[in-house]
């Protein structure tokens, strides 16, 4: 986020697209429900009836993977009636010409008649947005416009052109200098506790800690220096995604698994558990015996989050430190030990010589302050100064307060570039074979792949089980009524679960989760086209068809004979 | 008697000449003016300088405005409003038009209580009249005045005669009452600026915009000025509604306007109703005038003179009274809650033969507190009968704590 | 800024604050029950009752605001009896149960009963909400405790958004219900504990905790949430090495008291008998190792297929040093035979960024490739 969780509360206008925030951050949610209830306006683009619309005064229901024209319509408005900061622009950012030409074609017309939003909730949505308006009077603010802040998480980047719809916000916010300022900006949230943390540490194929470029030689090398060595190897890896396909064609043939359950979490199941199966030696370092680790050769038991020390990055960068709150069950030890004792012995199998302190810590703090000298945006992160409320990066040293809101008086790269961006279609839409779009998700009660949140007993009592959700028109089409079985089928595969008919989802649209293992939404989705940049699958759009069990057993049969 | 809903008839009278004069010849701040100078104070009980609350809710920031006629009339031996209403909707009516007018406000509600139907349809149908005849809606009077006015019904509670519990049910709500300061001048009915009068009170204005604002100072003075509806009933031989000026006394409005009392000398007089509290004998040449029977214990409050002759048991009385209570209190504070309940619960026993000397006190003390600590009126005065005996009564109390009982 | 004295002392306040926040603000406790700095006020308990110079009557601190030059006192005889009258009614309608409650403790009316030195009411009993509601695992309902504060309602209305409780029923009898009653699971409420954390008496407690232990007892430990990215605060009380419930606290940086369900209510999974326990080595690789003498392939069918997994069926437990060098032997054979890019390694967006440090230094630094990744994107 480029901005801070708590500002939320303070803004005039809250633009959430692709995000259901009350099942997946809920105690983000309630910033917004305190925004809203204080006069805020809050503006919901997205194609399902999100709980949190409840609380919004504009929701505009796209189709999914058409919200790009409404983006690019907004703009096109705001820039037609004259909302947009030209002293923003002026001053902070540059490309504005070529930008305003790209945008030209993208009429709230033909957005209207692209995603089937009314043109003037189009409007309204860009006005308000652009001129941060409150739904209850003037602006919390005495500087100027008012302060709007755009909330967006995976219905924007799990699709085959996410990075488009990131720089597309990004353009947004600039274009109305809404950006910079408290309860403003441009926040991404992050699905996992510390998945932003394992991205500033470099657990990425191009970046090593602090997103230095592993192709940039002089960055690597001095972390290479730091760790003892001349240079370390320079060439992108292969993601989750080309390495599953790498293993499948043999071309990986080891792997070490931390944490992760891509059996249910990576696209294309019967892909990926074939190429899992097709591995020479499969490690996998767990709290449970999850689907991935079942098809492990060795499986190490480490602590859970509550069992250990060290600290977690959440949405808005601030890192934190976490507790033991019980002790580990049986033999079981946190993962920085396991993981430091392979390395340690691995040096020993290749016959190196390398003093095991490289490997073997006494504490997270010792990490954290190798942590902090490798990686200039963590540089003054060090435990003791995290006691309280942890520290937001970047943080380069050891007297910086930490950074809550970012872009203040610069960007990154100096200006705000408008990056040129045109639509683009979800990469499999729907066709006679396969007539429906099918979106996936989460539900409150569950969390990932369901490998802790199923274990617990009182959520599964709120949530015992996986169901699709099917708008009225389709259910009745399908000849299905709530609580039948049906069989959801794409070009990967097929998945038997309980129908839920909700006007929730869209006719044409049908939503499943993909906490569940008896049915695993993964099966269906594609893996064959990803964003070419960010390399993230389309989860969030695929084609798909509904049968009745009997009939997909009968068509199953019929096709073996 | 005039048919009530006769707009033409009402007209002829004289009806809506104050309205007209308003509307032609005075801006808003010359009516609140006029009002201020007349003196006038609400009639509801609570007894606001009306003239003020016009001023306040016009300076207010924010729009819309509303005004709101509390026609709840709720208060038990309270029917001067419905009279009123019945016979001469208009009168009222106007009265809420030129308050309007005063604050600037552009839609008005009449709160009816639920027990009251047939009032309700006659102001409905004096509503309708008035919409085709051009004096409400769009352009009053020719004078670019725009104002529309609707009923909202009650459903039985007391406590939604309390202004904001009234304007929580008017927006839908539970009747809860809401914490003051902010007042309804300017956070009333849907959070905006409101001017909100009694029936009584808006039933005034009309002659005091046409006949200037020293009419209504010709009748009473101080913190009592004018004419006064009050509300005869109990052992008096012509019970009804009676106008008198303030400063009658209480024993000549019972025994001149209301015949005397029957079956025996009145023990006792019960005045303002539930919420207000019982006159001792000694005290029935008291003057009808705020200054003089608040310190007695029994205020004028809306206007209710409930006589109770010898016969009467008076323990029962307080103990209905106090049940009264315990089924209107809304629950919301703590002291009216609960309090109201203990009240109950001790009267209950001291006229059962089992109280206490301590009793006494106990009831003291927590009569005190609720007058000072409950969140609204409703809570604040639901001691005050009880608090009345204690102190003008006391001989009855020391009987039953003496002998066991009634 | 106002300045304005609050028992003597002169202190200074931003236009709009109250009397309460101010106090509160420079270490002066007025005693409270409904008020809570998080959501609006209701005035209903009228414990907060402070003098004003010049005026005739007490009021409630919690809705007035300071202003220039006000004089304000908290204590005083009147004050005083206002609020022993004020809790000797509550006492009058809430079971004395201190000696087996669970919330004795950190029960807010029995704090103040103890600070006047109400051992209990003056007034006759009764309990005017006997209702007790236990419909759910995540908390119970006992009514007879509640003492009708609202700020159950109001946090689920005004910072949750779900308002799926309010106060039905009039006067005395009026409590704290879901619509027409019905059961939790039908109402709007997403089960987050919001109401419980709000609760000052028993009458809303984790399901967890019942019975189990006194709040003296129980040894507090905050940490960060390990469920989704906004990073909760949550304080754990422990009890000999087990959680008895989940709360939130007024200094979490990120969400102060308030939690949603999975953090509240879904730390269970740790005390889960489906935990690993012991390192393991699956049946095939042993045999290969001479650890165990049946051979034992992988079956073909899905994992998926698989119910519930046996591990004894698939895998044989080993010592740490036996699974981890044989982890270490199984790497570096690869990297031998194949090259360092034929690993690949997954780390964690659930583990600390010490870990994925050290992970992704292994994979660079220990192995020699940046096959690094993990579910950042999924």
């Amino acid at each position: 986020m480029t901005n801070s969780i708590r500002e939320i509360r303070d803004a005039d206008c809250i633009f959430i697209t692709g995000s259901n925030t009350a099942e997946s951050h809920p105690v983000l949610s309630y910033e917004v429900v305190r925004a809203a209830k204080r006069g805020a306006h809050v503006v919901i683009l997205d194609p399902r009836r999100v709980p949190l619309v409840d609380h919004a005064t504009l929701f505009l229901q796209a189709k999914p993977g058409t919200d790009i024209y409404i983006f690019l319509a907004m703009m096109h408005v705001i820039v037609r009636e004259g909302w947009d900061d030209q002293a923003f622009i002026a001053e902070r950012t540059e490309g504005y010409d070529a930008f305003v030409e790209v945008l030209r074609p993208y009429t709230p017309e033909r957005a209207a008649l692209m995603t089937g939003v009314p043109i003037e909730q189009i409007e309204a949505a860009a006005r308000i947005y652009a001129l941060g308006e409150r739904a209850d009077g003037a602006s919390l603010y005495g500087d100027g416009r008012g302060h709007s802040t755009i909330l967006y998480a995976m219905g924007i980047t799990q699709r085959r052109n996410g990075t488009d719809l990131v720089m597309t916000l990004a353009n947004l916010a600039m274009l109305c200098g809404q950006v910079g300022k408290p309860s403003t900006g441009v926040n991404p949230l992050r699905g996992q506790s510390n998945v932003q943390g394992a991205c500033d540490v470099g657990c990425l194929v191009n970046v090593l800690p602090g997103y230095q470029n592993v192709t940039d030689a002089a960055r690597r090398q001095a972390v290479a220096a730091r760790w003892g060595v001349e240079d370390l190897p320079g060439a992108v890896g292969l993601t989750v995604v080309e390495a599953m396909d790498a293993a499948a064609e043999g071309k990986v043939r080891a792997a070490y698994i931390m944490g992760e359950n891509p059996m249910l979490s990576d696209p294309n199941t019967t892909h990926v558990e074939a190429a899992l199966r097709t591995l020479d030696f499969l490690v996998v370092q767990d709290i449970f015996l999850s689907d991935t680790a079942q098809l492990a050769h060795v499986v190490l038991p480490a602590a859970s989050s509550l069992e250990k020390d060290g600290t977690i990055t959440n949405t808005e960068r601030r890192v934190q430190l976490i507790y033991p709150v019980i002790p580990p069950p049986g033999v079981a030890r946190p993962d920085w030990e396991i993981t430091g004792e392979i390395g340690a012995r691995l040096d020993e199998r290749l016959g190196r010589d390398r003093d095991p302190a490289t490997w073997r810590f006494p504490s997270t703090a010792a990490i954290m302050e190798e942590i902090a000298a490798v990686t200039p945006i963590y540089g003054g992160i060090l435990h003791p100064r995290l006691e309280g409320a942890g520290l937001q990066w970047p943080c380069p040293n050891a007297d910086h307060p930490g950074t809550p809101i970012l872009h203040t008086a610069a960007f990154s790269r100096g200006k705000g570039f408008f990056n040129l961006v045109e639509a683009q279609d979800p990469a499999e839409l729907p066709d006679a074979e396969y007539p429906l779009i099918l979106s996936t998700g989460r539900v409150l009660y569950h969390y990932h792949t369901g490998t802790m949140t199923r274990r617990s007993a009182p959520l599964n009592w709120r949530e015992p089980g996986g169901y699709v959700e099917i708008n009225p028109e389709d259910a009745a089409a399908a000849g299905l009524a709530n609580g039948d079985e049906v069989v959801i089928e794409s070009r990967r595969g097929a998945v038997q679960t309980w129908v839920k008919v909700s006007t929730d989802v869209p006719p044409g649209t049908v939503f499943i989760a993909f906490h569940w293992r008896e049915a695993p939404a993964n099966m269906l989705t594609q893996d064959h086209t990803l964003d070419p940049v960010a390399k993230i699958p389309e989860y969030k759009v695929c084609a798909v068809r509904l049968k009745k069990p009997h009939a997909a057993q009968e068509a199953a049969a019929s096709a073996a004979d | 008697m005039l048919d009530p809903t006769d707009l033409d008839a009402h007209r002829a009278e004289g009806a809506f000449t104050g309205l007209n004069k308003a509307l032609t010849a005075m801006t808003p701040e010359d009516v609140i003016e006029q009002i201020k100078m007349s003196g006038l104070a609400g009639r509801g009980g609570a007894g606001f300088p009306t003239g003020l609350k016009l001023q306040f809710t016009r300076a207010a920031t924010g729009m819309p405005k509303y005004v709101v006629c509390n026609f709840d009339e709720s208060e038990p031996g309270t029917f001067k409003d419905r009279v009123l209403m019945q016979g001469d909707p208009f009168r009222t009516i106007e009265g809420v038009i030129l308050s309007a007018y005063a604050v600037g406000a552009t839609e008005g509600f009449i709160f009816i209580r639920g027990e009251y139907p047939e009032a309700a349809a006659v102001v409905q149908e004096a509503i309708d009249t008035l919409y085709d005849a051009g004096l409400l809606g769009k352009d009053i009077m020719g004078s670019g005045f725009d104002f529309d006015l609707s009923i909202r019904r009650g459903a039985g509670a007391y406590i939604c005669g309390e202004e904001t519990a009234l304007f929580e049910a008017i927006e839908g709500k539970q009747g809860f009452p809401r914490l003051k300061p902010p007042f309804p001048t300017t956070h009333g009915v849907f959070g905006r600026p409101t001017a909100i009068s009694n029936v009584e009170t808006l039933a005034l204005m009309p002659d005091i915009v046409r006949n200037g604002g020293e009419w209504l100072k010709q009748w009473g003075g101080g913190k009592s000025v004018g004419i006064k509806l009050f509300c005869l009933s109990g052992h008096v031989k012509q019970p009804g509604v009676v106008e008198v000026p303030y400063g009658t006394t209480v024993r000549d409005l019972v025994e001149r306007f209301g015949g005397g009392g029957f079956d025996g000398a009145p023990q006792a007089i019960l005045m303002g109703g539930a919420a207000g509290g019982f006159l001792h004998p000694d005290n029935f040449d008291t003057p009808l005038t705020n200054e003089a029977l608040n310190p007695l214990g029994a205020p004028i409050g809306s206007g209710v003179v409930m006589v109770f002759n010898q016969n009467v048991d008076l323990g029962a009385v307080l103990k209905t009274l106090a049940r009264f209570f315990v089924h209107e209190s809304c629950g919301k504070c703590v002291p009216c809650r609960v309090g109201t309940v203990q009240i109950a619960k001790l009267l209950d026993r001291i006229t059962g033969g089992d109280g206490a000397p301590d009793d006494l006190a106990r009831l003291e003390s927590l009569g005190q507190m609720m007058r000072k600590s409950c969140l609204c009126g409703l809570g604040m005065s639901a001691p005050n009968a009880m608090l009345s005996t204690l102190a003008h009564f006391r001989p009855m109390y020391d009987r039953l704590i003496a002998g066991g009982g009634a | 800024m106002i300045t304005l004295t609050i028992d003597g002392n002169s202190i200074q306040a931003a236009p709009g604050t109250t009397v309460m926040e101010a106090a509160l603000a420079h270490g002066i406790d007025i005693p409270r029950l409904c008020y809570h700095p998080e959501l609006s006020i209701s005035g209903n308990c009228r414990l907060c009752m402070v003098e004003v110079e010049g005026w005739l009557n007490p009021t409630i601190s919690c809705s007035l605001e300071c202003q220039e030059g006000m004089v304000v006192r908290t204590q005083s005889a009147q004050l005083t009896a206002i609020r022993r009258e004020i809790l000797g009614l509550l006492l009058s309608d809430h079971p004395l149960n201190c000696l087996v409650c669970d919330k004795a403790g950190s029960c807010i009316l029995q704090k103040y009963a103890y600070e006047v030195g109400l051992a209990g009411t003056p007034y006759p009993v009764e309990v005017a909400r006997p209702l007790h509601q236990d419909d759910n695992p995540f908390f119970i309902r006992d009514h007879q405790f509640c003492i009708m504060c609202s700020r159950c309602v109001r946090v689920c209305d005004e910072v949750v958004g779900a308002h799926a409780i309010d106060i039905a029923g009039r006067g005395f009898h009026n409590h704290i219900a879901t619509p027409f009653d019905g059961p939790m699971i039908d109402s709007s409420c997403v089960f987050c504990g919001s109401c419980v954390q709000v609760c000052p008496t028993a009458a809303l407690l984790p399901a967890s905790r019942k019975g189990l232990g006194r709040e003296w007892e129980l040894d507090r430990i905050k940490t960060i949430c390990g469920y989704c990215g906004v990073g909760c605060e949550i304080e754990f009380a422990v009890k000999d090495g087990e959680i008895l419930y989940a709360r939130g606290t007024p200094e979490g940086p990120v969400n102060g008291e308030f939690l949603c369900t999975k953090g509240r209510y879904g730390w269970d999974f740790a005390e889960s008998p489906d935990r690993l326990t012991q390192p393991l080595i699956r049946r095939d690789l042993a045999y290969a190792l001479g650890l165990t003498d049946t051979p034992w392939a992988l079956p073909e069918t899905s994992v998926l297929e698989v119910e519930k997994p046996n591990i004894e069926d698939s895998f044989i437990p080993v010592d740490w040093d036996t699974a981890l060098d044989v982890t270490a032997t199984k790497l570096a054979e690869t990297v031998q035979t194949y090259g360092p890019d034929a690993v690949m390694g997954l780390a964690s967006a659930r583990c600390t960024n010490e870990e994925n440090y050290l992970f992704q230094k292994l994979m660079r630094l220990g192995i020699g490739t940046n096959n690094v990744d993990h579910c950042a994107r999924l």
